[in-house]
């Protein structure tokens, strides 16, 4: 295939008006597994394999897809994608410019301990039937479930200016939760988080680590807790996120504002824009001196983690936002270009061989202050302790969100308190981010990742990765969800 | 495309070849022409190509599934292999009770080839033009694409349909507005391109220089596109058997109560199709679609069924297995939503508002605040205008809402007569037929830019 790939894109390269091309082959592999109450709800493997050509004509770009390999339908894509950029090229203006990159040549594969394709199937059925079977025989259960997911990516990435990289890239996603119901009130409680449940790019050891076994006591216990817990009450209040709902507020809110094509408006037509605007950069103050972000494509385990993203551009490390000044925006080349940054920020990803790449998240990552999750309760006198996230909102420019959690607890006095049901909090995204106080230590530390990240048209689903501390904002505007 | 005989054929070879006691074949493949454009630019043109076929077979009562988009008699059989290999680990499932059975018609919709690159770069190059007329940019997408979508079991189930579907979506922009209009065909050649960028315009221009409101309650006239963002997460947290049956949906303890306004129906309804929005007549099982009422003038009244969701509920498949590449959800799903018209026209219920506002589109709707009671959030967006005696005025800015959607629907005071077909952004197979209707006391809770 490497040769098939090979000869197309040199055919590509030297059409006449032709500035750039490249060329992916990725063949894929997953697994789903669903699990419901005693029995397999759902259980499948797949495979795909495709290739595709991204090709830039006179400053316009085009790009072709498909799922055969052969060397007559190599060729196809090869001239389709190059019709396509012609089309385009017949109507723009402004030539599209890319920032210069050396070109690459390596391996990247994911350290894997335990093959999760390789795990007997026995095994992976038991180890999640098990609890959630046990969960969904308690009391008051309606209804128990669990996930387990895992991907493997092989993608061979060959560029007109020399690139030449192959990636071997698995990740996983895990996570159990139960549905309790009495009289009518119906509450529930996941682990470690709902939707996608725990990920990394790891093996079978991810989903091992999760102990579902050792969580079924705790998860039942604080369900039917909720079940008879009072409201969250409204108002302004101090509010302390776990890592699991920081996570998901680093996503919306820091990740998706500093993406450059939303700043640049290329997005408005499905996920939006920002109000990260360039004329911004270096200049807005976007949260508490304490606060600083950091997208990152280099941390061991990450859903954004990669040695080359997917134009070639090697793993690297860039501030997004520097002790609360918004500095940094995630790039692909074409976009650094566009914004006048002289390097991409490796962010440009692609859902699939089907999928052209676009600026996704990588890692982005709030940086570790000091001390434990117990020390900054302990430091608060009156406020409330939420997380996991039930649902997310924010507006089109990312400055308005809303989050649902499942569970939160009061904190007086230094302690946590009672449990409260249907906590959710509101604001506008740098008056929070400038209300954060305090940050816990490294050691509370967790990377999480978003598996269903939803941008682009065709959408495109790409997993990210997101790490933080536990954190504290004051003055945040709470409610219930009812 | 590849075609319903070559198709079937090879699937009858696999399944003639056995290796389980039933199996089935579905199969899912698209070509798709996109051209996105921002900043008056053309920026993500693409063409591609995809296609999966999914077998199930069963052990007994014990399920299995593989993947593939390789339709080699050789990948088809180790695809065979690969699902028995899954279902040996599984144990029984109490629900299953054979794949569905033969009576399934083979249908074949008429074809329409996707637009070529240039064809939809032409049409596009004049609005360019047009907007910045009127001192705008554009962005948003064109796209036409062909599905093809067929079933076969050992049961002798056999399935074919082809679909042409298209979209124009155009946000129009200016210093400190934008306006939203779209469309949706089975031919992109057949929208009035022109229309919609004047309705983008226009609604850009009436939104300059936005005024706040403070959050409180308003009437609303939702547009059909903001319309079925709603229905969209009734359909996902509501409508199907799996959320009835983990009791998440708020028609659980409610069948047959009258519970919303008189004025609102749904139902899903892939028979209701017409010119522009011709839904495949069958599901990702080979189950003909079946016309099922959710709500009737406000009671409410079933879900829709899988036939593992049936079996547990003792009743028969309606036709809703979820379509092959649809990640949003774990059981059926209610991917043709039909809301029933009224006999008001925009302009009518526009005029009946003394003070309100009317709602474009909104974005990032969630409906997992408190699924039981229906309870959503969301924002406004590309054009939310202020009504005042009857009348549309200015812009005003962007508000969030949040609200339980069973008590808002049971405030509908007007129904539109016309509908729209708004396809799903998380299916290219489905789209909600939705009118614009009039809501009093829409609850907006915070204020954005």
């Amino acid at each position: 295939m490497r040769d098939l790939l090979s000869d197309a894109l040199n055919r590509l390269s030297r059409q006449d008006g032709v500035d750039y091309a490249d060329a992916r082959v990725v063949d894929d592999e997953r697994e789903s597994l669903l699990c419901k109450d005693t029995r397999v709800e759902r259980h499948t493997r797949a495979q795909s394999r495709g290739h595709c050509f991204r090709v830039l004509y006179r400053g316009a770009w085009g790009f072709a897809a498909r799922p055969d390999c052969a060397p007559a339908d190599v060729e196809a894509s090869a001239r389709r994608a190059l019709e396509v950029a012609r089309a385009s090229a017949a109507v723009n203006r402004t030539p599209v410019r890319l920032c210069p990159e050396e070109p690459q040549r390596g391996t990247y594969r994911t350290p894997v301990l335990a093959d999760p394709f390789a795990v007997p199937t026995e095994r992976k059925v038991r180890d999640l039937l098990g609890p959630v079977s046990d969960l969904s025989r308690r009391a008051h259960v309606r209804t128990a479930e669990g996930r387990l997911f895992f991907r493997r990516s092989h993608t061979l990435l060959l560029t007109s200016e020399g690139t030449d990289v192959e990636q071997t890239i698995t990740h996983g996603s895990s996570g159990i939760k139960v549905i309790v119901e009495r009289a009518g009130e119906v509450q529930q409680r996941c682990h470690p988080m709902d939707h996608d449940g725990g990920v990394a790019q790891a093996g079978y050891e991810m989903a091992e680590a999760l102990d579902f076994a050792g969580q079924t006591d705790r998860l039942h216990d604080e369900a039917l807790a909720l079940l008879t817990a009072p409201p969250c009450p409204a108002g302004e209040t101090t509010l302390i996120l776990d890592t699991s709902q920081l996570a998901l507020q680093i996503h919306e809110s820091c990740g998706h504002p500093t993406e450059g094509d939303r700043a640049l408006g290329e997005e408005l037509s499905l996920a939006g824009g920002s109000f990260l605007l360039p004329d911004l950069r270096g200049k807005l103050q976007y949260g508490s001196p304490i606060v600083n972000l950091t997208a990152d494509s280099l941390t061991s385990g990450g859903l954004g983690t990669f040695g080359w993203d997917d134009e070639g551009v090697p793993a690297r490390r860039t501030p997004l936002v520097v002790e609360g000044r918004f500095v940094g925006y995630l790039t692909s080349r074409e976009t650094a270009a566009k914004l006048g940054i002289e390097r991409s920020a490796g962010a440009c990803r692609a859902e699939s061989w089907a999928r052209v790449p676009i600026v996704r998240m990588i890692n982005v990552s709030l940086e570790p202050g000091a001390g434990s999750l117990e020390d900054l309760i302990a430091d608060t006198e009156d406020g409330v302790l939420m997380g996991p996230n039930k649902s997310w909102s924010i507006d089109d420019v990312r400055l308005n969100f809303q989050f649902g959690c499942e569970i939160a607890w009061e904190v007086k006095h230094g302690r946590r308190g009672r449990i409260l049901r249907n906590p959710l909090y509101t604001g506008i995204t740098p008056e929070f981010w400038g209300s954060c106080d305090r940050i816990a230590g490294p050691e509370e530390f967790r990377l999480w990742g978003v598996l269903h990240c939803g941008k682009g048209d065709p959408m495109q689903i790409m997993h990210v990765g997101h790490g933080c501390s536990p954190a504290r904002f004051r003055n945040v505007k709470l409610g219930a969800a009812r | 495309m590849t075609g319903g005989d070559a198709l079937l054929s090879r699937f009858d070879h696999v399944l003639r070849a056995g290796g389980a006691d039933e199996i089935e074949i579905s199969f899912l493949g698209q070509e798709r022409g996109t051209s996105r454009f921002a900043n008056n630019v053309l920026t993500q043109c693409t063409e591609v190509a995809e296609r999966t076929a999914r077998v199930r077979v069963a052990l007994g009562k014990r399920l299995g599934a593989a993947q593939t988009d390789d339709l080699s008699p050789d990948a088809l059989g180790r695809c065979v292999r690969r699902a028995v290999e899954v279902a040996a680990a599984a144990p029984e499932h109490p629900d299953f009770r054979g794949f569905p059975s033969a009576g399934t018609p083979v249908v074949d919709l008429p074809a329409i080839s996707t637009a070529a690159p240039d064809d939809r770069a032409g049409r596009l190059a004049p609005l360019f033009d047009r907007a910045r007329d009127h001192g705008l940019t554009l962005a948003g997408s064109s796209w036409s694409m062909v599905s093809e979508v067929a079933v076969a079991n050992s049961r002798g189930v056999r399935a074919h349909a082809l679909r042409g579907g298209a979209k124009l979506e155009i946000i129009a922009s200016g210093p400190d507005s934008s306006g939203y209009a779209s469309a949706f065909a089975a031919d992109l050649a057949t929208i009035d391109q022109a229309s919609l960028l004047e309705i983008a315009c226009d609604k850009a221009e009436r939104a300059r220089g936005a005024v706040s409101l403070p959050p409180g309650e308003y009437d609303v006239v939702l547009e059909p596109a903001a319309l079925s963002e709603v229905v969209e997460w009734l359909g996902l947290t509501a409508f199907s058997a799996k959320a009835a049956q983990d009791g998440m949906s708020f028609l659980c303890g409610r069948i047959g109560q009258p519970t919303l306004s008189e004025s609102f129906t749904i139902a899903d309804d892939a028979t209701a199709g017409d010119a522009t929005h011709a839904p495949i007549p069958f599901d990702s099982e080979g189950v003909p679609k079946h016309r099922v009422e959710l709500v009737d003038r406000g009671v409410p009244r079933g879900w829709v069924h899988d036939s593992l969701s049936a079996a547990r509920d003792g009743v028969q498949s309606t036709g809703h297995a979820a379509p092959l590449g649809d990640d949003m959800s774990d059981g059926p799903a209610a991917a043709d939503l039909v809301v029933g018209a009224g006999d008001h026209s925009l302009d009518e219920m526009v005029a009946s508002v003394d003070r309100g506002l009317l709602v474009t589109r909104f974005h990032y709707v969630n409906g997992l605040l408190d699924p039981p009671r229906a309870m959503m959030t969301g924002l406004t967006r590309d054009g939310l205008l202020l009504i005042e005696g009857g009348k549309v005025r200015g812009g005003v800015r962007n508000l969030r809402w949040t609200q339980s959607i069973l008590e808002a629907f049971a405030r509908i005071r007007a129904v539109g007569r016309e509908r729209r077909a708004v396809p799903t952004w998380w299916s290219n197979l489905g789209a909600f037929v939705c009118p614009a209707m009039l809501v009093e006391r829409w609850k907006f809770t915070g204020q954005s830019r």
